[in-house]
């Protein structure tokens, strides 16, 4: 197990590596200079070239690469060009934000979907079942955006429930938490109910329930812990999503978390705050596949049984 | 005072004189533990009604095994799960009773009927590779059950599993009671499913085919295990399977299934050696048997009729040898008795029966 778990990071590493080659080739390559974009239109070309050098700019490209790369394996991603903050500092500091804001996502949607999901498969065919599906597969098909503002429009400024923007205080998080987690919300249910229903209908639920357990250990103890292989896949790959897909969600409510300094560093041609926003992204997306891989085994013995021998 | 015709005597497939006639019973037990009468499961189907188990009856008494035996589709699991109120829709168990120590548990309130499954009547089931959950350990699973009916604590409840786990001959049970099923033989899940069923020391054990997915030699160890258990506990077995040889080796009484409906029940010999109905002598005569030279089996022609059209008349008729005119024209098959607790629905054996009915009459509920 952890030489499994040391080969899969070691490949994040070249993953990583591959990542942040690409991004710095395209943000070369796109139209848009940052020492512009920073200087006022009258600025005058020495003061230009100046300021070219300083940022290092006027170096070859692989020679910026490469003292990219340098500072990288010692956890220094440079400064923005133009708060001039470390990156390193700016991505921790956005974290928080980011954490908070994607785990009060995946709580609401882990909880509601799951419950949801189960109860529409014992429920399978009646009105609930009917409005669990419906409200799925629109959950999933609405885009972020549009929700975020209906739920601005609703619970903002008609009922005046909840901020719309800002992180002042926890109340703040609701609605985004909501906009952003919907569509987890969706797809788990429907993961939830279909892997439930295959379970339901086993062999040993029927032994379960021949040794007089009530229906909701039943449930609870002998069918849900085998429907969840793949609710924790799904799960997994949401908690990426989640964490690394809050763009949309965090510029529509003005919250300052990494989606939005992913955004502004784009706009700005920020290649060193843009870079430190992609290698984020990467390794969330990288490990939290490895986070999955190394559940299931916990889940399910089959799995951990096969992986020693 | 004539005796009743069959057609107001609805689906006694048993002749009710002949049951609740003690003497009848050769196992002498006066009093069976559990009861069942005129038993009707209906599968609600859009190919419409198939009446998988259609007024079966029979008794079972404690320290007595009941062989119940049939083809496929006979109604014979459909039957055992209708006694544990296990019929998965749209199946409906829509008539009679199952009377277990005289109390309809058809008719008891669910927290009720909870507290006799696997306490009170337990049941094997024929798939031992699917039966067991995969994610819980073999001990969790059985201690389930003890925590569940005698209240045991989390350690009680284990050390009791593995005190079933070596009543059931399976090796370092310490070691076995952390295993999941997926480490184990369909031999020794079987032998876990037999433990946990009996880890309650119920009145009745439901075997469901228990040995029809293993093979041959494991198949004699199960058997020897139930029996082994039986004795010891004292329990009432219904012994549900296809295989004649399984009935031969386990069981006390016999009854016969076709089409829902027992066609012939009686005492072990008496049925092997000597079977009444045209579907038992086939089933008998199908069988493979060591003591006559053949080339050939011996089939039964046909096919069994499909349960939501069923040919008018005794459902055997079609592919019955000695059909009569009044197997045609019958509406219902008639139940027919003779003595020594056996009982047989065929016309073949009417004027026999209408003797005994003349004898036991005085005893008509």
């Amino acid at each position: 197990m952890a030489a499994y778990i040391f080969k899969r990071l070691a490949q994040t590493i070249i993953v990583l590596w591959g990542v942040s080659f690409v991004t710095f080739i395209l943000m070369n390559v796109v139209p848009g200079d940052p020492v512009l974009l920073m200087m006022e239109k009258r600025a005058t070309p020495e003061a230009i070239a100046r300021i070219r050098h300083e940022m290092g700019l006027d170096k070859p490209l692989y020679t910026q690469y490469f003292n990219f790369v340098k500072g990288a394996l010692r956890f220094d991603l440079g400064r923005s060009y133009f708060t001039k903050e470390a990156v390193m500092t700016a991505l921790t500091r956005r974290f928080g934000v980011t954490l908070r804001l994607a785990s009060s996502a995946y709580v609401i949607a882990l909880v509601l979907g799951i419950s949801a999901g189960v109860v529409s498969a014992l429920q399978r065919g009646r009105a609930f079942d009917s409005a669990v599906r419906g409200g799925a597969v629109i959950g999933i098909s609405a885009p972020v955006f549009w929700v975020a503002i209906i739920l601005q429009l609703i619970f903002g400024l008609r009922l005046k429930w909840f901020p719309i923007s800002g992180i002042r205080s926890p109340h703040s998080f609701v609605l985004p938490a909501v906009a952003l987690g919907i569509r987890y919300m969706a797809s788990i249910a429907r993961v939830t109910r279909t892997s439930m229903l295959e379970v339901i209908h086993q062999d040993y639920i029927r032994t379960a329930r021949s040794k007089g357990l009530g229906e909701r250990a039943v449930v609870l103890g002998h069918a849900l812990k085998n429907a969840l292989i793949p609710i924790i896949t799904l799960a997994g790959t949401e908690l990426g999503n989640l964490l690394a897909g809050s763009m949309l969600t965090e510029w529509v409510f003005a919250i300052p978390g990494i989606g939005k300094m992913m955004v502004d560093s784009i706009l700005m041609r920020d290649l060193p705050m843009l870079q430190g926003t992609v290698l984020y992204v990467a390794a969330i997306f990288v490990l939290s596949n490895l986070v999955v891989d190394i559940s299931y085994a916990f889940i399910d013995p089959r799995i951990r049984y096969s992986k020693e021998d | 005072m004539t005796p009743p015709s069959p057609m107001q005597n609805l689906n006694p497939n048993i002749n009710p004189s002949l049951v609740s006639n003690p003497v009848s019973d050769p196992v002498s037990n006066p009093t069976p533990i559990l009861r069942v009468r005129n038993l009707v499961t209906n599968f609600r189907t859009s190919a419409g009604v198939q009446r998988a188990v259609d007024g079966v009856s029979f008794d079972v008494a404690r320290g007595e095994t009941l062989g119940i035996v049939g083809e496929s589709g006979c109604g014979k699991s459909v039957t055992a799960l209708s006694i544990m109120r296990l019929v998965d829709s749209p199946g409906v168990v829509e008539g009679g009773e199952v009377l277990y120590d005289g109390v309809d548990i058809l008719k008891l309130p669910m927290a009720q009927m909870r507290r006799i499954r696997g306490n009170k009547i337990a049941m094997i089931f024929q798939e031992p590779m699917t039966s067991l959950n995969p994610v819980l350990t073999v001990g969790t699973q059985i201690s389930e059950v003890l925590r569940l009916h005698e209240g045991l604590g989390k350690k009680e409840a284990l050390d009791k599993a593995v005190e079933m786990l070596s009543k059931v001959h399976i090796p370092m049970p310490e070691k076995r009671v952390r295993a999941y099923p997926h480490q184990m033989s369909g031999g020794m899940r079987q032998r876990v499913m037999i433990a946990m069923a009996l880890c309650c020391k119920p009145d009745v054990l439901i075997c469901d085919e228990p040995t029809t997915a293993l093979d041959v030699t494991i198949q004699a160890q199960i058997l020897s295990l139930i029996q082994e258990m039986k004795n010891s506990t004292g329990a009432a077995v219904i012994m549900i399977t296809h295989d004649l040889g399984v009935i031969s080796e386990i069981a006390d009484r016999v009854a016969v299934m076709y089409t829902g409906h027992i066609i012939e029940e009686g005492s072990k010999m008496d049925v092997l050696t000597d079977p009444l109905h045209p579907y038992t002598e086939g089933l008998l005569n199908a069988a493979p048997r060591i003591d006559r030279d053949c080339e050939e089996l011996e089939v039964i022609p046909g096919a069994v009729p499909n349960l939501a059209a069923l040919p008018k008349g005794c459902h055997f008729r079609p592919r019955c040898r000695r059909a009569m005119e009044i197997c045609r024209t019958s509406p219902e098959k008639t139940c027919l008795g003779e003595k020594g607790g056996r009982s047989v629905s065929c016309w073949k054996f009417a004027e026999r029966a209408k003797h005994a009915k003349h004898e036991g009459k005085g005893e008509r509920t």
